[in-house]
Parts: C-alpha cells; structure tokens; sequence
C-alpha cells in the first residue's frame, strides 16, 4: 500500500475514536509501522497553562526529557515561533517493555508542533536513535490528521470559540446594561487590558467639531516592583498623553490620526522625554492603535500599552476580539451621545411648546365689532413662536386702537420681549393723546427700561367709528398700504411715523389722519409678507400684494386676510419659511 | 457670512460678506438672525481697539431681516456712546428701502460710495 493510501486509511480510522487515549495509541502505533530506522514518536499534548503530558512509546527516550527539558522545549518554541509555556510534563508509556536507554538527542529530533489559532496545543516528536531523520512531510502529515480529530475529541475549538464568545458577551453587556458612559470606559478598561495582557490603555475621541484628538478615558494597572525605576512617560500618565513624540512618527496622537482607520502594531516604540525629543525616556515593547469606526466614520481610537516584555505577542485573533469590543464601546458612545442629543432636543422642544401658547395668549383675543369697519387678521409663525404681534384695544365704544409690531428675534428672547411690551402698550393706551404722544411715552419706557436691549418697529393706529376715519403713526415699520375703492389707487401711509421704540431716547413721532371712504380697505403687514420667497427666491412683493387685494376688494376683510394667507402660503410652498408673516384687513363698510 | 476689516485712516471699514481685501472671495449675503452677531462682535472688537470710527460697508448685502437692522442699530449706539461716527455705504437698493422705512436713515448717514462717505469723516 504507498503511503498515501495508509493516511487516508489512517483518517478514516481516527474518526471512529471518540477518546484522546485510542487515539494517541492509534497513531503511536501507525508511526512505529511506518517509520523506519527504529525510529520512535511521542507526542506532547497540553492539558492546562501550565502541565502538559507526553505519551510515548517506551522505546522513546523518555527518560532524558527532564534533563533535557530546556533545550527541548527551546527547539519547540524555535520550530513554532511561539511560547511554550506548560513546561511540567507527565509521561505515559505505552508497552511496558523497559525503554533500551537511548538518550535523548536533541538533534535527532524532529519537531511537529499542532497549533490552535496562534497557541501551542500539542507537539509529535519523532526521535531516530540514528543520524538519519524520518521524513518531515510524513510525520507533518500526520500530526495533521492527528490534531484534525484531536480538537474535535477535546472541544478545543469550541472551547476557543466560547471564550472568545465570553469575552464579546462581556462587552455587550457593558454596551447594553452600562447606561452611565464613566462607569463604560472603567469596564472597558477592565475588559481590555485582562483580555490583551496589557497594562496600560488610553481611549481618544475626535472633537466633533475641530476633529481634533481629545483623550477620553485611560488605565493604568501600577505595577508594584520598587526595583523598577519609573518612567516620566507613566509617572505623568495620562496628563501627558497629548505631548507624546514616539521615534520617526512625532506626536503620537496626531500620527495616529494621520493614518485614519488602520489598526498599527508597533513594537519596541522609543518614547521621548516631554519636550526633549533628543533623550529616549523608555522604550515600550509593544503598542497597539485599534481605530473605532462608527457609520464608516473614524470617531477615535484606542491604544494598548505593554510595559514588560511578553514572549507572546499580540495576535491577529487577539486584535479581532479587541477590535469587537471596541466596536461596541463605540456603539455605545454613539448611543449615549444620540440619547444627550434627543433629551436636549425634548428640553428645547418643551419650552418652545411652553413658550408657544405664551405667546399665543398674547396676541389679540378680541374680534373688534364696528359699525362703519370690518377687521380682520392673521399671524403665522416661522418658528414655533414668532417675533409678530398684534393687538387690538377698544378704547371707547366708537374707537378701535390697532398695533402691529415686529419683535425683533425668535424664540423665547421674542416671547418674552412681547409679553413685555404688551404690557407697556396696556398701560399706555388708555392714556389721552393721539397714537403720536402714544408712541412718544412707549417709546421713553423702553428705553429707560435697559433689560429690553431690542428696538421695536411698531405701527400704531386709531380707527374712528364715528368719523370714520384712520390715524395713524409708524416707528419704523412696514408702511400700511391704502387702497382706495374710488379710483383703484394704492398709497403707501408713510408720511407720519419716526425711529423704532426703544432705540433712542426722545424720539418723536408725527401722525396722519386718513379718513377711509366706503370699500376702502388699509392693509397692516410686516416685512413677511413682501419678503416671503418661491423656490427661486424671489420675493412676493408689494406689487403682487396690490393685485391680490385688487382683485379680492369684493370680499369682506376676513376674506380679504384669507385669500392673503392662502396665496402666501402656495407661493412659498416648498421654501422654508425665514420670517412670520402677520397682516390686519381694515375695510370700510 | 464672512466679515474683513480694514482701517483707512482713522475709519475703520467694517465689510460684510467679504474674506480679504482683493481676494476675489465674496458672495451676496444676508444679514439675519443667524449671523448678525457677528456683525456686533466686529463692532465692539474695533472699540476694544480703540477705534471709534467706522463705516459698515454693506455693498454685498441682498437682504437684512428685522435682528440685522438691530444690530446696525445696536453698532450704531455702541459707536455714538465712545463719541466715534457710524456711518454706512453702499447699500442695494431693496436694503436702501429697509433702512429708509426703518427710518435708520434718519439717524445714520448713508452713501452710496465708499469713497463719498470716507471723505465725510
């Protein structure tokens, strides 16, 4: 049979075994048929950190290997390149025939070590009493049939892939039961150092607005060794994180950003004095940089510090378990900053809303009832509240005070502003005197008044029933526009006013006495109204305001101030309002 | 909205809406209630410097809405309270109309040129 054929035989023959004893017998046997030159095999296979056991054949010079013990395990670390670290061996023979008391020759040994992502599990030794080596491919071979039913039997995979599973666990716990972000980072730290045998750790998020690297959280686990003189890197740690120079990359902090999203293992990293980048202040064996990606964004990164020199060095599957927990953390920052954002959004929410009907209640509540007027009006707000307030006083049966006024700002700054100056418009009204001497006295109140800082376009008119007429002044306001039943002209009342309330002390104010005939109508609007914009950005205009009343002058003033509303609204329908838009209809009648 | 502030003479000139003196980057802009603080800082950062003289030239401004006239407004008072002139050049037409209705005219001169109002200092 060649030697191919006997292998296959030899797998078919390995699944049937379902313990590690027929097995290592099985192939113990296989190897002593096939082998030629008397040569004999063992096999080393780990049972915990720190033990491992050797079955053999008796003919192995078994004896030796406690003598021989370094230089043995010297040459499987150097056939592995890997740390062999249960070093206590228990020896089973196999036959009891005693052993011919060869010696164990370290350079009549081939070394077959069987690994298990990046760990030693088990070593085939092949001894030949002469200077001619079996073949390595053989016994290659079949140490890999060998181990392929070997982690089966023993759950080695799946005890890996628990552990691994454990330590995910671990993290999405933290992630998902962990609300308070502090408490996060200091398990995360825990997690990650246990979990990467490092000692020290630093988490760096980007500024979300500069971009700029910020260390967020880091860990430190002291090592308590007096006889080890400390480094100014780690007697300052974490202060000093952002002023670190690292050999040929400068600062680290912004190396790393440099390099945006990739994962750096960096070894025997040169770590300078701060602010002496001449004078090496302590060589760190290893560093690992893993980026933390949310939403493909790069957010920050996190770096891990090993201070001691570790024969097993970080690997790749190492660094795919971390990176997990990192995307977790990640996940979790992203969560806690999107929970702050919503909270902060529902506080703000909450006091527009309490701020809205605020406002709401200032405006008029009244309908004015007149026998020669109709009046009518509207206010829409570009935010939830407005900076546009109206307001009608019945002063006397037969007079009707009106005032219009744009409160410069939005938000609750306006609202409170308002609250105010209707309070002022109040108590001022009722005085004697024209809307002039009206505004005269507002005006000198809201300057003296310095919590007010805003000033107050404001347009002020009386309408007399009895005279029918409309008096008016304007402190830097939209003009009213007149339009005149009798020839279908248009005027804009902009011949009596003076500067805004509130912005200089001793303003004056004139006035103007209109008197309005039957179907003469005056239009009150602030600048929301001309300025309202279409998706080309034009503005409404004066001069489309003129047509709608044109050709709407048959309606009644509510219809009048619906028909506006109406076209205002389709005109901007699409564009995002930047202005209130507020108008009062005054028609004779 | 960017803001450039040059001195000539004893006039510091305040532009809205442009980088750099000759740098070619501007654009129209609007002075509204988004950006107008910024307009005040540049206002109180001349009087910090002991410039009291300045002239707000508006020449890229399409739009002001009713918080950028009370920033002029308020740069207005902050000058005349330091014993300095604020003065105004080269607004388009519809801010013209703005300034007029608002009767700022009536307090803060206004030019056409730069030139025209720098002589008047």
């Amino acid at each position: 049979m060649d030697t191919l054929a006997k292998l296959i035989q030899l797998r078919s023959q390995f699944n049937t075994f379902m313990s590690e004893e027929d097995l290592v017998s099985s192939a113990l046997n296989f190897l002593r048929e096939n082998l030629v030159d008397n040569a004999m095999a063992a096999f080393v296979l780990v049972k915990s950190p720190k033990r491992s056991s050797l079955y053999g054949y008796s003919k192995f010079p078994s004896r030796s290997i406690t003598s021989q013990k370094d230089a043995l395990i010297a040459r499987i670390e150097e056939r592995s390149g890997l740390v062999f670290r249960p070093q206590n061996f228990s020896v089973y023979l196999e036959d009891i025939a005693p052993s011919v008391g060869e010696d164990l020759n370290i350079d009549h040994l081939v070394v077959i070590p069987m690994l298990l992502e990046d760990k030693i599990e088990g070593v085939l030794l092949v001894h030949s009493p002469s200077m001619f080596l079996p073949s390595f491919d053989f016994c290659s071979l079949v140490a890999i049939l060998f181990q392929e039913r070997y982690f089966i039997i023993t759950h080695k995979h799946q005890a890996l892939l628990f552990k691994k599973m454990d330590v995910i666990n671990e993290a999405r716990n933290m992630t998902y039961y962990v609300v308070d972000l502090e408490d996060m980072f200091s398990i995360l730290g825990e997690l990650v150092l246990s979990h990467s045998n490092a000692q020290m750790g630093f988490m760096v998020l980007y500024d979300d607005v500069t971009g700029e690297p910020k260390v967020r959280c880091s860990w430190h686990t002291q090592l308590f060794d007096i006889s080890l003189s400390i480094s100014e890197f780690e007697r300052d740690f974490p202060d000093n994180l952002d002023q670190i120079e690292v050999d040929d990359k400068g600062n680290l902090l912004s190396w790393v950003k440099e390099h945006d999203g990739y994962i750096s293992k960096l070894d025997s990293v040169k770590i300078y004095k701060t602010g002496d980048p001449t004078v090496i202040d302590v060589l760190v064996p290893e560093m690992l940089i893993i980026p933390m990606v949310i939403r493909e964004k790069t957010i920050g990164f996190m770096t891990l510090i090993r201070r001691t020199v570790e024969k097993e060095k970080w690997t790749e599957n190492d660094i795919s378990i971390l990176e997990t927990i990192i995307s977790f953390s990640g996940a979790s920052i992203e969560n806690n900053r999107l929970y702050e954002q919503t909270l902060k959004e529902q506080i703000t929410q909450k006091e527009l809303q309490v701020a809205h009907s605020i406002q709401v209640g200032l405006q008029a509540k009244i309908k004015p009832v007149l026998q020669h007027f109709q009046v009518a009006a509207t206010s829409v707000a570009a935010r939830t509240i407005g900076g546009d307030y109206f307001d009608f006083f019945p002063l006397t049966e037969k007079l009707l005070a009106v005032t219009l006024t744009d409160i410069v700002g939005k938000g609750i700054p306006a609202a409170l502003i308002m609250a105010f100056f209707k309070g002022v418009m109040q108590f001022s009204v009722f005085g004697q005197g024209g809307p002039d001497e009206i505004f005269y006295t507002i005006n000198d109140n809201l300057y003296r008044n310095k919590s007010v800082k805003n000033y107050i376009p404001s347009v002020f008119a009386l309408i007399d029933d009895e005279t029918c007429t409309y008096t008016y002044t304007n402190a830097g306001h939209e003009f009213p526009l007149l339009f005149c039943a009798n020839d279908q002209s248009f005027r804009l009342l902009q011949d009596a006013g003076g500067l805004p309330l509130g912005a200089f002390s001793g303003s004056t104010y004139d006035k103007e006495t209109v008197p309005l005939a039957m179907g003469d109508i005056v239009v009150m609007f602030t600048d929301g109204i001309t300025e309202a914009r279409d998706k080309q950005g034009i503005d409404y205009g004066l001069e489309r305001l003129k047509a709608l009343i044109r050709r709407n002058k048959q309606l009644t003033a509510q219809g009048i101030v619906d028909a506006l509303q109406e076209s205002i609204l389709t005109y901007s329908e699409g564009v995002p309002r930047h202005d209130d838009f507020t108008v009062i209809v005054i028609k004779r009648v | 909205m960017e803001i450039f502030t040059e001195n000539k003479g004893n006039v510091s000139i305040v532009h809205l809406g442009l980088k750099k003196e000759a740098s070619g980057v501007s654009g129209e802009v609007e002075l509204d209630v988004d950006n107008n603080y910024l307009l005040s800082e540049a206002v109180e950062n001349e009087l910090a410097k002991g410039h009291h003289h300045i002239l707000l030239n508006i020449k890229l401004v399409n739009y002001v809405d009713s918080s950028g006239l009370g920033a002029i407004f308020d740069g207005y008072k902050q000058v005349s309270e330091k014993g300095g002139i604020f003065k105004i050049a080269c607004p388009n037409v519809e801010v013209k109309r703005v300034l007029e209705i608002t009767k700022i005219s009536k307090k803060i001169d206004i030019f056409s040129t730069q030139e025209q109002a720098l002589q008047s200092f």
